[in-house]
C-alpha cells in the first residue's frame, strides 16, 4: 500500500532523508520511531505531498506521490500531533466541515456515527471544541479520517500527551482501524506504544532507517536496548 | 470549495464573542454618529429652509431704494443631499450659504481655499469616516490570523490534506470575511438603498454609494488575507496589517495631501481681496483706472441717448454706473479665480492620482462625489451662485436706472416687483457628473483590484503552503 524507494531530501545541505526505503502492507500499522530531528515528519510531509523529494520515489497504492494527483488525496487522511480544529466549533461541525471539504456530506446522525466509532461520548458531539480534552481532540482527528474512508492514515506524534486512559481508547481505534483493512503510518517517540499498537517498526536516524522489525519479534524492553543503543 | 471555507468563516466569526464585542463597538459608534450626523442634517436643512423663507419676506415686506435692496441682498443656500448625511464632504468647511449682496463677490469657495485642501486629509466623525477607517481596522483585527492561524495551529496541513487547494482556502477566506463586513454594514447600506427608493435621494447615487464601499471592502479584505497567508505568524500578520493600515490610511493621504498643497500651494483669502480690490481700482487688460473708467462709460451713455449733460438723460445715470461697477468686479473676481481654480484643479490631479497610492484617497473622493459634497460640486453650486447674483443686482440695478421715483421723490420698487423676483434653484449635478470627473478613480479601484488578484495568485504560486 505505501512504499518508499531511495527516498533523499536536504534541507541546506543537510539531508533529512538519506536515501530511505520501506514498505508498508495494506492493514498494517508501522511505526517510526526516532528523536526530534531523524526525519520522521519529512517523510510524513512527503507521502502527504507537501515536500518533493530530491531523488527516489514514494508511492501510494501504486500511484507515484510527485504526480500530485487528487485521486491520491482521497486515499490518505492526517491526524497531527496537536489536533486543534477549531475551538468555537462543536466536534460534530468539525468533523461535518472536513468531510465537505474532502467532498463528503453526511447527515447529522451518520457524523455521529463516526464520532462514536473514533470513542467520542455522544454528549461531547454537540459541545464546544474548546471545552475538549486533547484525548477527545485526537478522537474527533480519528472521526475525520474515518469519515473520509481513507486507505492509509499518517499520525504524527499522535499519543503526545495523551493520558493512560486516552492513549489506550486511541491505540483500540488504531487496531480497529487497521482490521477493517486501513494502513496506518504513525511516526512517535513511544517505544511502548508502538510495540503494542504497531505491525512493523523502523527506526530512524539522521535520515536513515537503522532497524526495521515485525512487532511479532519483539517486546518492549527489546525494543528500547535497540531504540537507545541506535540513537 | 471555497464557499465551505467562506461558510465556516461567518459561523466562526458569529460564535466568536470578541468579534461580537468589536462588532458592536463599531455599530455603537455607527450609531453615534449617523444621529450626530441626522441631527446636524435636520438642523442645517431646517436652518436652511426658514432662513430662505425669512429673507424673501424680509426683502419684500416694504418699498425700497432699488440700491438699498441690493445691499440688502438675500442669502442662498446649496440644498443638502440625503447622501451628505453619511459623508458630509467639504460642506462642513466650505459651509452651504452663499451671501448676495451688492458690490461684494462671495468668495466662499475661495475664503476656505486652504482649508479644502486639509479637509481632503481626514473630516469629521461621520458613517463615512467609519467606514473608510474604522471597518478596515475592523476587518484587520478579525481576518489578520485568518490564514496563520490555521499555519500555527496546524489545521492547514489537515485541510490540504482533505484534498482543500491553496486557491480555494485564499478565496474563501476572503469572500468569507468580505462577507463578514457587508453583514456588520448591511442595515446602513439597506437605508441608503430605501432613501434612494423612497425618492429621498437618487436611488442611482445610492446604489453607486454602496457599490463603492462594496469594492473598497473587497480590497481591504483581500490585503488582510494575502497578508495573513504571507506571513509565518499571526503576531506578524497583525503587525503587518496595523503597519499597512498606518501607511495606507494615515501617512500616505497626509502626504498626498502635504505634497499637493505645497507643490501647488493657494494664496490666502486676504491676499486674493487684496488682489481683487487693487485689480478693481487700477483696471485690468488696459482698462483704465476706475475714474477713467467712469468717465469713459459717461461720456458713452451721453452719446449714446445724444444729450450733453447727466441731467438731461431720460434715464438715472447712478442705476447704469452701478451696474457697470458690478460687472467690472465680476470681471475681475472672473480673471482672478481662473489661477486659483487651476491651482485647485492640480491639487485634485494629485489626490486623484494618489489613488493609485492608497485606496483610501480613492473611496474619500469616490464617497463625496457621489454624495454631493466634494469640492467640484461645491464650486458648481458657487458658480450658479454668482450667477444668480448677477441677475439679482443687475436687476435691482436697471430697477434703479429707469429712474422710478415715490410720492417721496425717492427711487424704489414695489414689494410686488420684489416678490416676484426669480428665486435661485439649484439642481444638483446628475450622477453623469462623477463619471466624468472622477474617471481615474473609477480606475484607481480596477487598478487595486488587479494588482490584488495579481499578488495573490503569484503567492498562490510561489509561497510554501507549510
Amino acid at each position: 500500500m505505501l512504499k518508499a524507494i531511495n527516498l533523499l531530501k536536504s534541507y541546506n545541505g543537510k539531508k533529512a532523508l538519506d536515501n530511505i526505503s520501506f514498505q508498508v502492507e495494506k492493514g498494517e500499522i508501522y511505526c517510526l520511531l526516532g528523536q526530534n530531528g531523524a526525519g520522521k515528519t519529512t517523510t510524513i510531509n512527503l507521502f502527504l505531498g507537501f515536500i518533493k523529494p530530491d531523488d527516489g520515489n514514494a508511492f501510494i497504492d501504486g500511484e507515484e506521490i510527485s504526480t500530485g494527483t487528487s485521486s491520491l488525496n482521497k486515499k490518505m487522511a492526517y491526524i497531527p500531533e496537536m489536533v486543534q480544529l477549531y475551538g468555537n466549533l462543536s466536534g460534530m461541525e468539525n468533523l461535518d466541515f472536513f468531510s465537505r471539504i474532502a467532498g463528503f456530506k453526511y447527515p447529522q446522525e451518520k457524523l455521529s456515527e463516526f464520532l462514536t466509532k473514533a470513542g467520542l461520548q455522544e454528549d461531547a458531539h454537540r459541545q464546544q471544541l474548546s471545552s475538549y480534552s486533547k484525548g477527545m481532540r485526537q478522537k474527533v482527528g480519528i472521526a475525520v479520517a474515518i469519515a473520509k474512508n481513507a486507505d492509509v492514515i499518517f499520525m504524527d506524534e499522535p499519543t503526545s500527551g495523551l493520558d493512560p486512559k486516552a492513549m489506550a481508547e486511541f491505540t483500540e481505534s488504531c487496531k480497529e482501524l487497521a482490521a477493517t483493512g486501513k494502513t496506518i503510518f504513525m511516526a512517535t517517540h513511544d517505544i511502548f506504544n508502538a510495540v503494542n499498537v504497531g505491525t512493523k517498526i523502523g527506526i530512524m536516524r539522521e535520515g536513515s532507517i537503522i532497524h526495521e522489525m515485525l512487532t511479532t519479534d519483539i517486546d518492549a524492553n527489546e525494543l528500547q536496548k535497540i531504540y537507545l543503543e541506535t540513537i | 470549495m471555497w464557499h465551505i471555507i467562506a461558510k465556516k468563516e461567518i459561523k466562526q466569526a458569529f460564535s466568536n464573542r470578541v468579534f461580537i464585542l468589536l462588532g458592536l463597538i463599531v455599530w455603537i459608534i455607527i450609531g453615534v454618529s449617523a444621529l450626530s450626523g441626522y441631527k446636524n442634517y435636520r438642523n442645517i436643512k431646517k436652518q436652511q429652509e426658514h432662513a430662505k423663507e425669512l429673507f424673501k419676506e424680509e426683502l419684500a415686506e416694504k418699498e425700497r431704494d432699488p440700491h438699498s435692496a441690493a445691499h440688502f441682498g438675500t442669502y442662498l443656500f446649496k440644498p443638502l443631499t440625503f447622501l451628505s448625511l453619511y459623508d458630509p464632504g467639504v460642506n462642513d468647511y466650505s459651509g452651504s450659504t452663499y451671501r448676495v449682496e451688492a458690490h461684494r463677490q462671495s468668495q466662499m469657495n475661495l475664503a476656505n481655499a486652504r482649508d479644502t485642501s486639509a479637509i481632503l486629509r481626514l473630516g469629521e466623525l461621520s458613517i463615512s469616516t467609519v467606514f473608510q477607517l474604522l471597518i478596515p481596522l475592523l476587518l484587520i483585527f478579525f481576518s489578520f490570523s485568518s490564514i496563520s492561524k490555521e499555519r500555527e495551529e496546524g489545521t492547514l496541513k489537515l485541510l490540504f490534506t482533505q484534498g482543500l487547494g491553496i486557491r480555494s482556502l485564499i478565496w474563501g477566506k476572503i469572500f468569507g470575511n468580505y462577507s463578514i463586513v457587508m453583514l456588520i454594514s448591511l442595515p446602513v447600506f439597506l437605508i441608503i438603498l430605501a432613501s434612494g427608493l423612497l425618492g429621498t435621494e437618487s436611488f442611482i447615487r445610492t446604489l453607486l454609494f454602496v457599490v463603492a464601499y462594496g469594492f473598497y471592502f473587497f480590497i481591504i479584505t483581500c490585503i488582510c488575507i494575502l497578508v495573513s497567508y504571507r506571513t509565518k505568524t499571526s503576531g506578524a500578520s497583525l503587525l503587518s496589517l496595523l503597519c499597512i493600515w498606518t501607511l495606507l490610511f494615515l501617512i500616505v493621504p497626509k502626504l498626498i495631501a502635504g505634497i499637493a498643497t505645497t507643490t501647488y500651494p493657494l494664496i490666502s483669502y486676504n491676499e486674493f481681496t487684496k488682489q481683487m480690490e487693487l485689480d478693481y481700482s487700477n483696471g485690468i487688460e488696459n482698462d483704465g483706472t476706475r475714474g477713467e473708467r467712469t468717465q469713459k462709460l459717461e461720456k458713452e451713455i451721453l452719446k449714446k441717448y445724444n444729450v450733453h449733460t447727466v441731467s438731461e438723460l431720460p434715464i438715472n445715470l447712478d442705476g447704469l454706473m452701478l451696474q457697470n461697477s458690478e460687472d467690472y468686479l465680476s470681471k475681475v473676481y472672473r480673471a482672478r479665480s481662473i489661477p486659483v481654480e487651476e491651482q485647485l484643479e492640480r491639487q485634485k490631479a494629485i489626490f486623484k492620482l494618489g489613488a493609485f497610492f492608497t485606496p483610501y484617497n480613492a473611496i474619500n473622493q469616490l464617497s463625496m462625489a457621489i454624495s454631493g459634497t466634494d469640492l467640484y460640486q461645491h464650486q458648481d453650486f458657487h458658480k450658479k451662485a454668482g450667477k444668480y447674483r448677477d441677475y439679482f443686482v443687475r436687476t435691482l440695478n436697471m430697477e434703479l436706472a429707469k429712474g422710478e421715483k415715490n410720492e417721496a421723490g425717492q427711487y424704489t420698487v414695489s414689494t410686488t416687483f420684489l416678490k416676484n423676483m426669480e428665486q435661485f434653484t439649484y439642481v444638483q449635478p446628475s450622477v453623469n457628473f462623477v463619471f466624468h470627473k472622477y474617471p481615474f478613480i473609477l480606475l484607481s479601484f480596477l487598478f487595486w483590484m488587479v494588482l490584488l488578484i495579481f499578488l495573490i495568485e503569484l503567492s498562490i504560486k510561489k509561497q510554501n503552503i507549510l
